[in-house]
This record gives C-alpha cells, structure tokens and sequence, in this order.
C-alpha cells in the first residue's frame, strides 16, 4: 500500500515551471508559418544547389517538455525535408549549401558533428536551421527548421498533441 | 570537311500523377468493409440461428437468412481481392514512380551531354572530328537505351492500369460476385481449423504461422483479424495488418452509431480507445526517422479497445519490430489506460528518434506497451487522497502479460535475434521487475525509471534473473515517485505492511544508475520530474537510448542513491548541475 | 400458436447491429475515395466504389428486414391469447427497435 509513503512527500508541486512563460497559442501559428517558409526557401535553394530533387518536405508539432503521464507542457514547430543529390554533385554537400543558408535568412552558418555525419547550423531570429549530411547513408541532404519551446495554455495542451501537419511546405 | 553526327536530345518523361499512399489508404478501406461483410456471413452461420425456436415461423426464418450468409461470404471475399489488388496497385505505383525519378535523372545528365557535344562540335577542328564521333555514338547509344526503358516504362504503367481497371470490373456487378465466389470456401476457414488452441506456446503459433500460405495468411488478416492480432508468435508485420483492419473497421463502426446518437455507454469508451490509438499510430506515422528523413514505420502490435473493464489495451511501435537490430518495450505506470495512448506513442517515437540518432547504423523499433491494467488512481490526476491504496497485486499480473509478449516478440522473429531492451516506468517498473522475478524474460537489458520500487521480492539487480551488469536505473533527484522505493534496512511490506519494493537506483540494490536529471528539474520534488525521463535532450533520453543500442561505454554513470544509518537517504545527484545532450 | 422464446429478441437485436456495422461499411466504401489513383483508373474505382457501397447498403437493408420480421414475430405472439410463460414480460421489450 502505497498511501502511507504517499503522505511523506507532500511537499511537491503539480508542476515544475509557473505561469510565467505561458504564451498565446498564437505564437506557435506564427512559429509555424515561418519555419515552413523557412524550410520552402533552404529546401528550393538546395535542390538548385544540388542539383538534386526534395521529398518528405512536411512540417508537425512537437513537445517538449512533459508535465504529467499524459500531458505536455511546451511545445515547438518542426518543418524537415530531405534533398537527394543530383549525379553531378560533390561532396561534401554542405560546403555548397552555406550561401543557401545565407541566403535564405540563416547568417554565418556554422559547421559540426553529429553521429555518423555533419551538420551546417544557422540562426534566424528565434529560429534554428539544420542541415546534416551522413556519407554511410546515402547521397542526401536531411534539413530541419525549428523554433523555440513555447508553453501554451493548459486547455490547449491536448489540442496540440493531437495536431497533425501532413501538408507539404512546398 | 568531315561531318560529325550528334546524338538526338532524349524526349522528357511522361508525368505519371498518381498519389500511392492513398490508393493504400483506399484498399485498406476497402479490407476493413470486407471484414464487416464476412462477420456477416460468421453471424449467419452462428447467433443468428436461433435453436431454441421451433415450428413453421423458425423454419421460415432459418430458410430466409442461408442466402443471405451465403451472399454475405461471397461479397467479402470478392471485396478483399480487389482490396488485396489495390494493396498491389499502389505498391506498384510507388515503384513506377521511383523508375520516373530514375528516368528524369538520366535525361537530366543526356540533355547536358548532348548540350556539351554541340558546344563542342562548334568549335572542333579536323583533328578532333574522330574522337568527337566517338563521343557522339556513345552518348547516342546511351540515348537509345534510356529510349527504351521509358517505352517500357510506358508500357508498364499501361498494363497495371488495365490490371487494376479489369479488378475492379471483375466485380463490379452482384451477379458476377455470385458466379465467382458463391459458395467458394473462405481460405480463411481452413486455415483456422488448423490453429493451436488458447494453452498454445508462441514458438506453436509462430510454426503454425509459418505453416500456412500466403493466401492463407491474408485471409485470416482479412476476414478474422481478433484471431492473430494479438496472438502471442504471431510476426508483428502480420498483426499490425489485421490490427489496422481491425482499428480501421471500429472506427467506421462506432463513429457511424454515434452519428446516430445510438452509441451505448460501452461502445463510446470503446470509441474513445479506438480514436486514441488511431491518434497514436498517426503521432509516430507523422515524424520522420532522424536518419533518413522519411516516415517512421508504425506497427499495431496490439489493440483490444474492450479489454480491462473498458480501459483497452494498446500497444504501438515506432519501428520494425520483425527486422529491427534493437528492440525496446516501453512498460508505462500509474493512471495509464487505452485513453493514453497517443502521449505515450510520443514517447516511443521520441526513443526510436533518439536510439536512430546516436547509432545510424542500427535499425530501431520502440514499443509502448499498454498491456496491463495499470492502477487508475495516479496521484498528480487525484491528489494524494485520491491516490488511495496501490498494490503490487497490478504489477503480478501485468508481469505475466509482459512476460507473454516478451516470449511473442522472440518467438515471431525470424533470423537474428534483436538486441531486446525491457524499460519500466513508474509502477511500470514494478510490473516489469515482476516479470523479471517472477517469470523470467529473455531481455538482454532492464531499465528501470522513476522507479517506486522494481517488487519486494526482487532484492538486489541479481533477482531479475539477468545479469546485474545489464541491470539499470535511472532516478531524477526530484522525482518524488523515485523516492518511494524502500531504502537502507526499511522494507515497507515487511515493516510497515506498505511499498512496492527496493529503490533499484540505490546502492545496495546493485544495478547501474545512468545520469537522469532534467535541466528544466524543480527546486524541490515535482511530479513534472516524474514524466521528463522521454523528453528529448535530457540526460535520461541520452542514456537509455545509448542502453537500446548496446552502446554501454556510452553511457553516463551516476553515483547511487545510499542511506546510511545515522542520517536520512543521500542522493548525490542532488546537487549535480544537469546537463542536456543532443538526442535528436 | 407456437411458443417464441427470448432468443428471437435477441436475434433481433443482433440484425439491427449487423444493420448499423454494413451502413458503416457502406459509407467507408464511398469514402474509400479514389483521387490517389491514375486518371486512367480513378474512374473505374469511382464507379466500383459508389456500386459497392449500394452493394453493403443493400446487406444492411436485408439485415434490417430480418430484425423487423422477428419483431413481427415477438408482437403477434405477445399479443395473442396464447401467450403465457415468465419470459413474456422480458420478450415484450424486444418489441420496439432499441439499443
């Protein structure tokens, strides 16, 4: 019986965070509108730069953090891509696609890791674009544009959960 | 002057517009209307014979349903081979698409040749004009070639049209159903009579499986998806599609009674299961694999929207959980019913993204297994006198349930055995240190998180029956549930008549205790700390993941939770700043 | 009169689910939907799709007429002189349509 040891630990909130970061759910539309419009931009100057062609180009709402068993708290607006390289194209694929992040917004672009691969990283406004490239894998180019995680209104919680995204940005 | 003949420019690809994953959708439609129908002809056949009536009326009635049971058997099966050829239709479009980006990329490339040799020719001299011919037959050659295969491109896509035109025309008309199928046996009757009973092992059922036709196969998955869809041995490829008929014709079923305003109390908390896994499969269907950009896969390994007294059971994997190289279930816990289905699809398809992340070169497939009857009263939804009496009595039981799937998952699997990750949550890892302890499981990995205790019967890491070494436990230090556990020499259902168990994350329990806090963690306990172990780029995520894959130098240790005598229970990761490493 | 146990209204009952779950067939049919094919082929489907939601409709409709007949059967007996026994009350609710 688990009541008893309950009791002992009283002291504890429902949640971690106050209500002091809660935002309009509208703020997330708007991150939404701009990551896909971001993502049409990087994803069109690609395929020119790679001469390659884009698929998977779809965007969605994701959590971020959890505030119970079966709720969340924050949430962010996901839009990725894939770019398969055309046959002329040379690796490595970022080095060519620095002046598509420029020009689509993303400034100084910055080069890393991850596993298995590569990644170009930009900033635009509260944005943040990817791209990756994982030679083992396939000749392709993976792309995401997201935006911070932003606490919504409790009552709108399960509305975003349970939202789908599947038209293509493009 | 030496003339030089260029190579002709190569024609463009006709478009093929067309759009395979909704012609999919279409047949999967269509299968589940065929399901409907046969449960018709099954209905007929059985309660609708009513014995214990007797005379002229009875004899009419009897009389008066047989054409209708036969018509219904006969419209299910024409209704599922033409489903079966619109399954077909669009796989083949998929490919037909595929030789078109193939085919524009090759007259990409010709195009430039051809481009390249009249720029070249221009400007040739006499001495150039032989090796320039060459060049020009070549690239010719190249063009008669890739010529060809759109012809036949053309010509493929030709024949599939007609095929699936005359599918559907086959069948179209009432009289052509009765002189096709009337009173053709169901391959799936057949089939059935064979199956082991209910005392079956999975490894029986997997050979039976394997024993019958593909045929065979496709009419059980048709025409009685409750047989294999949560059968134990069954491959999960096999009961995803009778489980996604099954979902599929629910759905169509109490979503039209409701409509009607004639839904019982019963088939709306069914619906409201149904609607939850349907919005689960599309939560993990709507992400995509961090590896190849490209959808991830979703199998429907179980779906009983009645089960446990209307609180259903659901269990959804992101992955392939018949190929995959690693395989994780993930056991949840307090106040999870079929209701909660879709947030807990968010975590596995969150544990499927990360695994994939930090090993590209494994295949993943992560379950969340809704397979018990989990307590309803969880605390943070009731409060603490809500919260009443929890018991291990849930854990026994679901510690079977677990036991059983485990079994089901290595006996359906051909070739290599996965690498198989057993992951308990909450009250979640009471039901799976139960069914480490008491049952035993073939897992090669168990992970405990915010964990109330893992059993009392399961003393230390050893009494799993696993090896303490793939024995693991992670505790954020303000989850106040991972502080429930029994510490130092208090044992609660010995002392106190209370607990479910020892904290594995302490140090005498001797399991691995991997790095778990949160940076987003509260001051002071929090129930939010409870539910962030899925969360990506948190600690926890990180390790488990690194655990999924078998990647154990990767992990980050912690040091254990330890009481001594003279103070209360120390957590040293208390005072550790946490840290958040990339998962995605 | 022959007697009509409570079995008939049961049977009854379970014709009016059959009725609801073929027109719930039938309308996932037509909502199969035909756009993701060719336009060489969406017309077929088209056409084979609206025939075969009438075809289920049809099966309800039949299934519908079986319950309504065994309720035929239930009043004309509930209401004769010569029905008797302890069921009579229970089988007299099978009368009406209800779920």
């Amino acid at each position: 019986m688990l009541a008893g040891w309950l009791s002992t630990v009283l002291v504890l909130g429902a949640c971690g965070s106050g209500d002091d970061d809660v935002v309009d759910s509208v703020a997330l539309e708007q991150q939404r509108d701009r990551a896909r419009a971001s993502a049409k931009a990087l994803v069109t100057g690609a395929v020119d730069a790679l001469g390659g062609r884009a698929s998977q180009t779809t965007g969605r709402v994701e959590g971020c953090e959890s505030a119970s068993e079966d709720e969340v708290r924050t949430f962010r607006y996901t839009a990725t891509g894939r770019v398969d390289a055309g046959a002329a194209a040379t690796r490595p694929y970022l080095d060519g696609l620095v002046p598509v992040m420029e020009a689509a917004g993303f400034a100084d672009p910055t080069p890393g890791s991850r596993p298995g691969g590569s990644t170009l990283e930009g900033t635009s406004g509260d944005l943040t674009a990817t791209l990756s490239e994982l030679p083992g894998q396939g000749d392709y180019v993976l792309l995401s544009v997201e935006g911070p995680c932003l606490e919504v209104p409790e009552e709108d919680r399960r509305d975003w959960q349970r939202r789908t995204d599947p038209e293509s940005y493009l | 002057m030496t003339t030089i003949t260029l190579p002709p420019a190569p024609r463009a690809v006709p478009l093929l517009t067309c759009q395979p994953g909704a012609v999919r959708e279409c047949g999967g439609d269509l299968l589940a209307a065929s399901a409907q129908i046969d449960d018709l002809g099954t209905f007929v056949a059985g309660d609708a014979r009513i014995d214990d009536w007797t005379g002229r009326g009875s004899a009419r009635y009897h009389e008066t349903i047989a054409p209708i049971g036969r018509q219904a058997d006969a419209m299910s099966l024409a209704l599922r081979s033409v489903a079966t050829r619109v399954d077909a239709h669009a796989d083949e479009l998929q490919r037909l698409l595929d030789r078109r980006t193939d085919l524009e990329e090759r007259r990409s490339y010709l195009t430039g040749e051809v481009v390249r040799l009249r720029g070249e020719v221009t400007s040739a001299t006499e001495d150039d004009a032989a090796a320039l011919q060459a060049e020009c037959d070549r690239v010719r050659r190249e063009v008669e070639v890739y010529e060809a295969d759109v012809t036949a491109w053309s010509s493929d896509i030709a024949a599939e049209e007609t095929a699936m035109v005359q599918a559907f025309q086959r069948v179209q008309e009432a009289e052509a159903v009765e002189r096709i199928y009337g009173g053709v046996a169901d391959p799936a009757d057949g089939a059935l009579a064979t199956k082991p009973g209910s005392g079956a092992s999975p490894a029986e059922v997997n050979a039976w499986w394997d024993s019958l036709t593909p045929g065979q196969q496709q009419a059980i998955i048709a025409a009685a998806p409750g047989a294999i869809g949560n059968l134990d041995g069954i491959p999960a490829g096999a009961r995803d599609a009778a489980n996604t008929v099954a979902l599929d014709r629910d759905l169509a079923d109490w979503t039209h009674t409701e409509s009607l305003g004639e839904l019982t109390d019963d088939e709306r908390t069914w619906l409201e299961n149904a609607r939850a896994a349907d919005e689960a499969r599309r939560n993990i269907a709507d992400r995509v694999d961090p590896v190849t950009g490209e959808p991830i896969e979703t199998q429907i390994y179980l779906y009983d929207p009645a089960a446990f007294d209307g609180d259903g059971a659901i269990a959804i994997s992101a992955g392939n959980l018949d190929t995959a190289d690693n395989v994780s279930v993930v056991v949840p816990g307090l106040g999870t019913e079929g209701e909660s289905a879709g947030y807990q699809a968010d975590r596995a398809a969150t544990l499927y993204e990360s695994s994939r992340y930090l090993d590209p070169d494994a295949s993943n497939a992560s379950m969340f297994w809704i397979g018990y009857d989990a307590p309803d009263n969880a605390p943070w939804d009731e409060g603490f006198d809500g919260a009443g009496v929890v018991s291990e009595q849930m854990a026994t039981a679901g510690g079977e349930r677990l036991a059983d799937t485990i079994d089901g998952l290595r006996a359906s699997r051909d070739g290599d055995p996965a690498h198989l990750t057993a992951i308990g949550h909450s009250y979640g890892s009471t039901t799976t240190g139960h069914a480490a302890h008491d049952q035993g499981i073939e897992v090669d990995e168990i992970v405990f998180v915010g964990s109330p205790g893992v059993g009392g019967d399961t003393n230390d890491a050893g009494d799993t029956g696993i090896d303490p070494e793939h024995v693991w436990a992670g505790a954020n230090s303000r989850d106040p549930v991972a502080d429930l556990g029994n510490h130092g020499w208090v044992h609660g259902e010995t002392v106190l008549g209370a607990g479910l168990g020892d904290d594995p994350a302490e140090d005498d329990f001797g399991a691995n205790r991997f790095e778990a806090e949160s940076e987003t963690r509260g001051g002071a306990f929090s129930f939010g700390d409870h539910s962030k172990y899925f969360d990506h780029d948190t600690e926890s995520l990180f390790n488990i993941s690194q655990i999924v894959n078998g990647n154990y130098d990767a992990v980050e240790h912690a040091d254990h939770v330890y009481d001594p005598w003279y103070d209360g229970v120390q957590d040293p990761e208390y005072d550790r700043n946490p840290t958040s490493p990339a998962t995605r | 009169m022959e007697v009509v146990p409570l079995s008939v209204g049961v049977a009854s009952q379970r014709w009016d689910d059959q009725h609801l779950d073929l027109d719930a067939a039938a309308g996932q049919i037509s909502g199969a939907g035909s756009d993701g094919f060719t336009s060489a082929v969406s017309g077929a489907a088209s056409r084979f799709l609206t025939q075969w939601q009438r075809h289920a409709e049809a099966l309800g409709t039949d299934s519908e007429a079986r319950a309504d007949g065994l309720r035929i059967v239930i009043r004309d007996y509930v209401t004769s002189d010569e029905a008797a026994g302890v069921d009579l009350f229970l089988l007299s609710t099978y009368v009406a349509e209800q779920r």
